[in-house]
């Protein structure tokens, strides 16, 4: 397989005490095949995204990641913007066979995404599919376009000139709090969230571990095509999906070199020294297996 | 009484099932006109009463259809919303169980509210401009472009401040073609021809020591447009005009600048009073590791400096041309070869005078003297700069040659009358080499300085000649090692240095020294705290002095980090040092026409105690950036300076006394952009108190000298026909001398206000300056000076007709305080001028 390393370690490359810092940037020949169009779309979104992965560290200093949604006509493209330039930077490194000081001047540059996932709602039709890495390997995982059960409420907001209502439900694992829009008529929203009659503008987890906030909409004037992309995946459900997350965080290169036999990972510090294990990640994932309150 | 309860229980019943029986389901389908193909995820909204309030909602299903409970009382609507159809809304008739929308499509506009990472965004210790979004058409060349960015300060010389740190490193698509020269980039490269700007903080660029070592040094990248890349970007600029003599100005600069190679050759000329020093003077500090330290010549017979207590350009009398020629290649990711040759010759002249007073214990001394000055100076110079940094090696070898060559000659009248002629050279030879090897748990490094200097210098009073030649030669040679684990890094530095230093006048005098020094560094790192501490332990010798010192520099530094917008840091720093050459020299010797200086012959030593707190906040989504420094300097030294003033001759001479200096400074920037106005605000405060002692014939007196220095600034540019910039310079100092002699707060109020108007091709520019001077507490000044600058665009060509000094002030006038004296001084300025220049741009 002809798949370059283009990254191993990006912990030097950032301050964050998150363990998020130890996140592999791994670009492989697949990322290169450009995506096929599924739908147009029409307006564009963007979230400032507040996560707080580690609960249990003191500071419990949050994670801020600039989001996009692509609203098409029929479905939905949501996605880190950050990961988004990264990806696409390295990529173009990649074609251009640029050299490895240069692609760590990107890393360095552009690093420091950390949302991988990427969610297409009602795609296939009454579905959401999710798409996600870890480590080499990419997973396609399609389950039931389950709509939130909100209930609104009287209160209203003004967000980015728009005027909003609020409402509120329990969606997998959490209590959510939305600000909508009904200038805006199209029901869709952050992450997995739609089902209001508007957009929503701004959400937030009633544990404040994750939180959306509309920082920009633009519409599409021109044909701008919405693009299913993410190469040969390994087709997943959400339980197993689940399960490897859990693994994954445990022992990121345990399960990479198991997953992937052949592949061999040297880990440094940020002097460069070599280490041997690293420290469990934090997991705080958005969609809770048990209930919380 | 149970009939009663029973009654009102079957009337709860009733009505309950009354309700039950008021709710209607109602059954509806969503389509589209022309196609009839069912809308999905169409928003059907149940609205109540006449206030149209959103009682229930539902989205279209795949085949358009919804359901909704409709209760029977009131009035109801259903209102079908969907993006790109026009909205539908329809009265519902008691019991209407079903309805259909049929949805005509309409073009939709969004009240956009634009998606951008902003004018300015960080990424972790990077910060970048987008300069698409702060030109104007008013901005000519790269520096107008930097002083518009909300954190960026721009001084009047070019230095460029980040937050009130100068910047260590100035790029050009990560290339630095100047060797820090960076005002031949800012003040050639047209401001269109870049994109973007990124400050890096935190900048360590040897890669064998990026994560290892920590750096509070900061980099100026500038990313150029793709179409500006790889080519030639030549500009001409020439003018002519008349004031009280022949005016002209000129300008040739042509720039390759690309990722790989880059070249720039700039040649300029005027005696407009535009100031070309700054074009050669290397103004950032480079990489941490290749800075060692070096003292500099000592200077006996200086040449008198032009003053400069107004803009330079508006008192500068001058004949400048200045050439450089820069060529860097890129030879690989890792190695790069520069070269470097800069000449300029300045003829200035200046008329000036000033009447002193200096408050003596015993008496006050008032001194008047007036100058007519002539400065000539050629100035050579070429480099030549070798660099191979990668992960696992740095080696740096930079060769340095000067030769400036000066010439002063001074008409003194007031007190004195007589003329002064001050001839003074510098040649120079100077290495600096500097390497890292990095193994696999420590690295390791040499560095080495090498120079050799001759300061050839005559000063001519009245066909009296006497000279004082200088030879310096100066190393500093020593080995690094550093070991980074688990957060903790110890550094490891020791070397010698050597100097040789020695004038000869009549006779010659040698002050040679030696110092061997050991330089531990121990620098711990947690999560977002850093503590640094240090000890510099040195032993120096001047065997003809017969002096020895052994000594302890500490220091500690504390540094945290709050989150990604806030960090503080605490400094501490013990400094003891011993004078040089230039301290100790015993012989009487005249420095010039008036002054006359006569060391004991002792050792100078210093003790120096710093301490300091540094806090910086950036929020680069509102364009907000504030720092705020304190410090407290307290020195100790042995010898105190005693000026005597006699028939208007000074008489300096040190003798052996135990003094101490205090300062105390406060300093904060705030600054402020607003993306949508297209402003930039900032304000610096600077307060100082400064104490110490001074002597008079053997009389030591105190003196407290308060100062408070405010500037606001503004920048404003809501559209291309309109841009103003103010800014206002507050300055009011004191002065207490002794217990008996205060003088009074006086206040230097300057102010300057620029207007641009821009009508399509043509711009007006207009710009008045008022500066308020108290001469005394009850004698005030005031002076104002006015421009005006008509400039006209077509094609490549700029044309600007300029007009200077419109009121034709001659003089300008101002108090100023320090230590122990006041002079109130005089300074001839440049008179009404008019200018017409031509610039094309190929």
């Amino acid at each position: 397989m002809k798949t370059r390393f283009m990254m191993l370690c990006c912990m030097c490359l950032c301050t964050m005490t998150s363990a998020f810092a130890q996140r592999m940037t791994i670009v492989t020949s697949n990322d290169l095949k450009k995506g096929e169009p599924i739908d147009s779309t029409l307006f564009k979104v963007q979230y400032k995204m507040t996560i707080v992965e580690d609960t249990l560290a003191t500071d419990r200093s949050p994670i801020t990641e600039t989001m996009m949604l692509e609203v098409g006509k029929r479905h939905s493209l949501f996605y880190s913007y950050t990961e988004h330039v990264k990806d696409s930077v390295l990529i173009d490194d990649m074609v251009k066979n640029a050299s490895q000081d240069e692609i760590m001047k990107h890393l360095r540059q552009y690093g420091g995404g950390v949302i991988t996932w990427r969610i297409y709602k009602n795609y296939p039709t009454g579905s959401v599919t999710t798409f996600d890495k870890l480590g080499i390997t990419k997973f396609r995982c399609e389950e039931k376009n389950e709509q939130p059960q909100w209930t609104l409420l009287p209160d209203t907001a003004t967000i980015l000139s728009y005027l909003c209502h609020k409402a509120t439900c329990h969606f997998k694992g959490r209590t959510y709090e939305a600000w909508y829009t009904q200038e805006i008529s199209r029901s869709e929203g952050p992450w997995k969230l739609y089902g209001l009659p508007g957009l929503i503008l701004k959400a937030g987890d009633s544990r404040n571990s994750y939180a959306f906030e509309c920082t920009g909409v633009e519409q599409c004037r021109n044909q701008t095509p919405l693009l299913l992309s993410g190469g040969t995946s390994e087709s997943i459900n959400r339980k197993s999906l689940n399960k490897l997350y859990e693994r994954y965080v445990k022992d990121p290169v345990g399960f990479i070199t198991s997953t992937q036999p052949g592949v061999t990972i040297k880990m440094a510090d940020e002097s460069g020294n070599a280490i041997k294990s690293v420290q469990p990640l934090p997991y705080n994932p958005i969609e809770l297996n048990s209930e919380v309150k | 009484m149970v009939k009663v309860i029973l009654s009102l229980l079957s009337l709860f019943l009733l009505g309950g099932i009354h309700t039950y029986a008021q709710n209607t389901t109602l059954e509806g389908r969503v389509i589209e006109t022309g196609t009839r193909q069912p809308l999905e995820a169409a928003t059907v909204s149940l609205l109540k009463g006449s206030g149209r309030t959103l009682s229930d909602y539902a989205l279209t299903d795949a085949n358009g259809g919804f359901h909704l409970k409709v209760p029977s009382t009131g009035t109801w609507q259903v209102s079908v919303s969907y993006m790109g159809y026009k909205t539908q809304a329809r009265p519902l008739t008691a019991g209407q169980k079903s309805i259909e929308f049929v949805m005509e499509q309409e073009a939709f506009a969004l009240k956009e509210v634009q998606i951008r990472p902003g004018r300015v965004w960080a990424r972790q210790d990077t910060l970048k401009y987008d300069l698409t979004r702060f030109i104007s058409s008013k901005d000519t060349h790269v520096s107008d472009l930097l002083k518009k960015l909300p954190g960026i300060h721009v001084e009047d010389n070019g230095l460029i401040k980040y937050n009130g740190k100068a910047i260590s490193n100035f790029y050009v698509e990560g290339l630095d073609v100047t060797g820090g020269r960076y005002n031949q980039i800012n003040n050639n490269l047209r401001a269109d021809a870049v994109k973007e700007a990124e400050v890096i903080e935190h900048h360590q660029p040897v890669k064998s020591l990026q994560s290892k070592v920590f750096t509070d040094d900061v980099a100026l990248n500038l990313k150029l447009k793709p179409e500006a890349r790889s080519q030639w970007i030549p500009n001409a600029v020439a003018g002519t005009g008349y004031g009280e003599n022949w005016l002209y100005t000129a300008s040739f600069n042509a720039l390759q600048l690309d990722k790989k190679n880059q070249t720039l050759y700039t040649y300029k000329s005027n005696n407009i009073g535009t100031d070309l020093s700054s074009e050669q003077q290397e103004l950032s500090t480079g990489n941490m590791y290749d800075r060692m330290t070096d003292n500099g010549v000592p200077q006996f017979l200086p040449l008198p400096s032009i003053i400069t207590p107004l803009d330079k350009k508006r008192l500068l009398f001058n004949d400048t041309h200045t050439f450089s020629a820069n060529r860097l290649y890129k030879l690989n990711d890792e190695k790069q070869l520069r070269f470097l040759l800069g000449y300029t010759h300045d003829r200035t002249t200046q008329q000036r005078g000033s009447n002193e007073t200096y408050y003596f214990a015993q008496d006050t001394v008032s001194v008047t003297d007036n100058q007519s000055l002539r400065l000539r100076t050629d100035r050579l110079e070429g480099e030549l700069n070798f660099e191979n940094n990668n992960g696992a090696h740095y080696t740096r070898n930079r060769l340095l040659l000067s030769g400036a060559w000066n010439d002063g000659l001074s008409e003194i009248t007031g007190d004195q009358t007589l003329s002064q002629h001050i001839r003074n050279s510098q040649l120079e030879v100077k290495n600096l080499f500097s390497q890292l090897h990095n193994k696999e748990t420590y690295t390791w490094g040499i560095r080495s300085l090498l120079r050799y200097s001759y300061l050839p210098a005559s000063l001519e009073i009245a066909d009296k000649k006497e000279k004082m030649n200088v030879q310096n030669a100066y190393t500093d040679n020593s080995l690094y090692w550093l070991r980074r684990k688990n957060g903790l890094s110890l550094q490891l530095t020791t070397g010698i240095q050597g100097e040789l230093s020695s004038v000869t006048q009549e006779q010659r005098y040698a002050a040679n020294s030696y110092l061997l020094y050991a330089h531990p560094q121990l620098e711990w790192e947690r999560n977002s705290f850093q503590a640094i501490a240090s000890a510099a332990l040195q032993w120096q010798q001047l065997p003809a002095q017969s002096y020895a010192q052994f000594r302890v520099n500490p220091t500690l530094r504390l540094r945290y980090r709050f989150n990604s917008r806030w960090e503080s840091s605490l400094t501490g720093k013990l400094t003891k040092s011993a004078g040089g050459l230039s301290e100790l020299y015993p012989s009487l010797y005249r420095q010039d026409y008036r002054t006359r200086i006569h060391n004991s012959g002792i050792v100078p030593e210093a003790t120096q105690q710093l301490y300091s707190l540094y806090s910086e906040y950036k929020n680069t989504i509102q364009e907000f950036f504030w720092t705020l420094s304190l410090s407290y300097v307290h020195s100790l030294n042995n010898l105190l300076t005693d000026k005597e003033v006699t028939n208007s001759e000074f008489f300096i001479s040190s003798r052996d006394y135990r003094n101490a200096t205090n300062s105390y400074t406060l300093n904060t920037i705030l600054s402020k952009g607003v993306f949508d106005w297209h402003l930039k605000t900032s304000l610096e405060l600077t307060l100082n108190r400064s104490e110490g002692e001074q002597s008079n014939r053997g009389t030591v007196q105190t003196y407290r000298y308060d100062y408070l220095q405010c500037i606001p600034r503004i920048i404003w540019s809501p559209s291309s026909l309109f841009e103003a910039d103010y800014k206002a310079t507050l300055g009011c100092s004191s002065s207490r001398i002794g217990e008996d002699t205060r003088l009074d707060p006086l206040w230097n109020i300057s102010q300057r206000l620029t207007l641009n108007f821009g009508f399509k091709e043509a711009e007006i520019q207009l710009s008045g300056e008022h500066y308020y001077n108290d001469l005394s507490s009850t004698q005030h000044l005031n002076t104002f000076l006015t421009d005006a600058s008509i400039i006209y665009k077509i094609g490549k060509w700029r044309l600007t007709a300029t007009a200077t000094n419109l009121l034709n002030q001659k003089q300008y006038r101002y108090t100023m305080y320090s230590n122990i004296q006041s002079y109130t001084s005089w300074i001839n300025i440049r008179p009404r001028e008019y200018l017409c220049t031509a610039q094309y741009r190929f």
